[in-house]
């Protein structure tokens, strides 16, 4: 039997470092064990829902393992269905709260997943309770709506799915503080492979093709028609970046052995401690970067009609 | 004042996409029908084409890149002093002037391709 005990905090880094020292068993009976997680951020719930996906789909044999005793990490990995997209710990002993637009449940992106309808309602999670986020709205939007397209393409190539997970945080010390976290996570091909797949690109590593995929009029996939229209541009990671480095954001993209992190105007590429065979996605925006982001804008505003 | 024709971009999206409400203009096919929109009115008409973006609250990138490309494709970037915006929002002008350099760059691509 292999035992994955998963780490207290459960994020994205201390995730990885959990499964680089256990991997499953192939034949054996694996057990992933949630009992002494407390704390469990969006960065870590997509990709560990995206390689347990994985696993079940090569033929891994999994079992859950929780608490004795009721916790709020694993009553919020309830809520937010986490374990419903895996058919286990159904019952539940608390009552299913209204998300009032701070969360919405994880959701599962597959081949037949319609991104038209999932994408507006994240987006509508994240903005939600401030009308002045409508104004970024459209960005969030796409770029989810367009990682989501990539993972369905990827999962066309072969039964693999995707998770994405949108989540606002508060302060109760700061009633003006607010989060808005995003995450897509997939374990299908990857940037590079996909970008060398689908261009004439000559791509030297994983950084590289990370730095090309943040850059406008790289990718896209336009010979994709939906009701008679391209489907994908492929801005929505150069978009997301631009807001983002406006807004004094973070924004973290990994893929295989590279990772390509923005803090507001900051920008850097770092090899992965552990690989992530796909690809990950974490947004973070803050009501206050967004909020300055858009008084900028309104102050350098003088015309009443634009032509470009 | 030239003499403009007027397209309420809200009221049309809602009709050309079918949906109920538009308050963004998030995606490729919103932004290429928005597009057809303006060449359509850009071919039937000499005037100037008005496109009034009253309440739309924000484009993303790849909406505008669409918008524009389409543009750039089907009657050339040398049209578009011929399109006047108005009601536009800040964050959607930022849009609109960076889906129109990714168009260029996509109708002349230097190095890049699709991916």
């Amino acid at each position: 039997m292999c035992i994955i005990k998963l780490p207290r905090q459960l994020e994205y880094d201390s995730l990885l470092d959990c499964l680089s020292n256990n991997s499953p068993l192939l034949g054996k009976e694996n057990v992933i064990d949630f009992s002494t997680v407390n704390f469990v951020k969006p960065s870590g719930i997509a990709p560990l829902a995206a390689i347990i996906n994985k696993w079940l789909n090569h033929g891994f044999k999994l079992a859950f393992k929780r608490s004795s005793e009721h916790t709020n990490s694993f009553a919020y990995l309830q809520r937010i269905d986490f374990f419903r997209a895996f058919d286990v710990f159904k019952e539940e002993n608390f009552l299913r709260h209204d998300s009032q637009g701070n969360f919405l449940p994880l959701q599962e992106i597959t081949y037949e997943s319609n991104t038209d309808e999932i994408a507006p309602k994240l987006a509508k999670t994240l903005t939600g309770n401030e009308p002045a986020f409508d104004y970024i709205r459209s960005e969030l939007q796409n770029c989810l709506y367009e990682s989501m397209n990539n993972i369905k393409d990827h999962a066309q190539l072969g039964p693999i799915a995707g998770y994405s997970l949108a989540q606002n945080f508060s302060r109760k010390n700061d009633p003006t503080y607010k989060e808005y976290v995003f995450t897509t996570a997939d374990a299908g091909r990857g940037i590079l492979n996909s970008l060398r797949e689908n261009s004439d690109l000559t791509i030297d590593n994983e950084t590289h093709a990370l730095d090309l995929a943040c850059q406008k009029s790289v990718s896209g996939s336009p010979g994709i028609i939906n009701d008679g229209y391209p489907r994908n541009m492929g801005e929505g990671l150069t978009s997301i970046d631009r807001i983002v480095e406006s807004t004094n954001g973070y924004f973290r993209l990994i893929s295989g052995n590279a990772e390509r992190i923005r803090c507001g105007k900051k920008v850097e590429y770092r090899a992965s401690k552990y690989p992530w065979q796909g690809t990950v996605v974490i947004v973070k925006l803050h009501k206050s970067g967004i909020q300055g982001y858009l008084d900028a804008l309104r102050a350098g505003r003088k015309e009443d009609e634009v032509r470009f | 004042m030239t003499e403009s024709q007027t397209i309420n971009v809200r009221e049309t999206l809602q009709q050309k996409m079918r949906v109920e409400e538009i308050i963004t203009i998030s995606g490729t096919p919103s932004g290429t029908a928005l597009g057809i929109l303006t060449v359509d009115a850009l071919k039937s008409s000499d005037l100037d084409i008005h496109l009034d973006f009253d309440g739309i609250y924000s484009m993303s990138g790849s909406a505008a890149c669409a918008f524009w490309l389409y543009i750039g494709t089907n009657v050339g970037f040398e049209s578009i002093g011929k399109i006047v915006f108005s009601h536009l929002e800040p964050s959607a002008m930022e849009a609109l002037k960076y889906g129109l350099e990714s168009a260029k760059e996509r109708l002349n691509p230097p190095h890049k391709a699709v991916g």
